[in-house]
């Protein structure tokens, strides 16, 4: 039977993360940051522009760059046409994608401690 | 600060210039103010608003939230600070959160006086509700500015019904396919028609499942159209699910909202004169 390595456990990002979100016209971008540069170099492995895509690619409905903070151990997602038409046109009742931070913090990452 | 329509940061990177005396083309203090107007523009939201997530996330006092200030040198070098006494704080982790607020390529932060560089700026906690800021520079203003277009958009209607108890939420969803249904076929509406359970999945309603076990669900329908016959169909119908839809629904609210809807666009910055004209009463 395979173990996982020591001390290795699968959490919701909200457990090792926290985040804001932004929005620019239909475009929607969130900042993740570690809240222990240990954790920070699991999220950038695991938290890819092509995972948030096969997760919400409902809503994320095109292209999504990251940047990488490694000063502030924060990744920067940018999503365009990520907000169903954005403020001025999306009918969702959360037009900017303000909760969209906890649509993220909702996924579950793999961390060591 | 008399200004039109400019970008949030401008207005505290104005009374900077002013004070410090900063050249126009010194970018890397430009950028650096820039950093510390980016950071004081949504107010509260550096010093504890937008934040708070009980548990993980604990702010004090956030009904008496401080207002931000900063103290800033004349290296452009901030300490970001509140007054003693108000609620919320100001920690490494709010002036993170608020640095790439809205940001894309923190490299190259596009604003109508500098493109500002976030990406080598500095934190650093040097007492209770103090962060330090230092470290952001900046590179040659763009030659465009941006542009925003109106449009008139038609109206957003939204009318909203409750349902509670057993069965909540098999109530609410028959309410949503009953108005979804007359929407398209007695009224004809073609376009985009959103039906959301709230309480059960509305926000993220369109990226994931996640329904919610609920006995207390708000049927929300919502659409936007230039015919304003059509908007207060929509109105009617979902009033009329109290006699008309499925047992025990109640709390009806509806509402029309003028709508518009702008688009982005780039001008030459020489095509732009702006003036000010002083009138005495």
């Amino acid at each position: 039977m395979a173990h996982a390595p020591t001390g290795r456990r699968r959490v919701p990002l909200r457990e090792v993360a926290h985040a804001r979100a932004g929005d620019k016209g239909n475009i929607s971008s969130v900042a993740v940051f570690a809240y222990e540069p240990r954790h920070y170099p699991a999220l950038k492995a695991q938290l890819t522009p092509e995972r948030l895509k096969a997760e919400f690619g409902g809503v994320l409905r095109g292209a999504i760059t990251r940047y990488e903070l490694d000063g502030l151990h924060g990744l920067n997602f940018v999503m365009q046409a990520g907000l169903e038409g954005g403020v001025n046109s999306s009918l969702n009742l959360d037009a900017h994608g303000k909760s969209w931070s906890f649509l993220l913090l909702a996924l579950e990452v793999d961390v060591e401690g | 600060m008399i200004a039109g329509r400019v970008a949030d940061p401008s207005l505290f990177l104005a009374p900077l210039r002013h004070v410090h005396g900063w050249a126009g083309d010194d970018w890397t203090r430009l950028g650096g103010g820039t950093a510390v107007g980016h950071l004081l523009e949504c107010a509260a939201q550096v010093t504890g608003g937008y934040f708070a997530d009980p548990g993980y996330k604990p702010v004090e006092n956030l009904a008496y939230v401080g207002f931000p200030l900063a103290e800033v040198a004349a290296d452009a070098s901030a300490v970001i600070t509140k007054l003693p006494g108000t609620g919320g704080c100001v920690t490494l982790r709010t002036v993170k959160e608020q640095l790439l607020y809205e940001i894309h390529d923190p490299a190259r932060y596009f604003t109508p006086d500098v493109v500002a560089d976030f990406s080598t700026a500095r934190l650093a906690e040097v007492g209770p509700d103090r962060v330090a800021v230092s470290g952001a520079g900046g590179r040659p203003r763009p030659g465009q500015l941006k542009v925003t277009v109106a449009f008139d958009g038609g109206a957003l209607a939204e009318a909203e019904l409750s349902y509670a108890g057993p069965g909540a939420k098999a109530r609410a969803r028959l309410a949503g396919e009953i108005v979804a249904e007359r929407m398209r076929h007695v009224h004809g509406f073609g376009g985009e028609l959103r039906i959301d359970l709230i309480g059960v999945n509305s926000l993220h309603g369109s990226a994931v499942e996640r329904p919610a076990e609920t006995e207390d669900v708000r049927v929300r329908a919502a659409l936007r159209t230039p015919d304003r016959e059509l908007a207060e169909a929509l109105l009617w119908e979902v009033e009329s699910l109290l006699c008309c839809g499925p047992a025990g629904g109640g709390g009806f609210r509806g509402a029309l909202t003028p709508s518009v809807i702008t688009h982005s666009a780039f001008l030459p910055r020489e095509r732009v004169t702006p003036r000010v004209a002083l009138l005495e009463a």
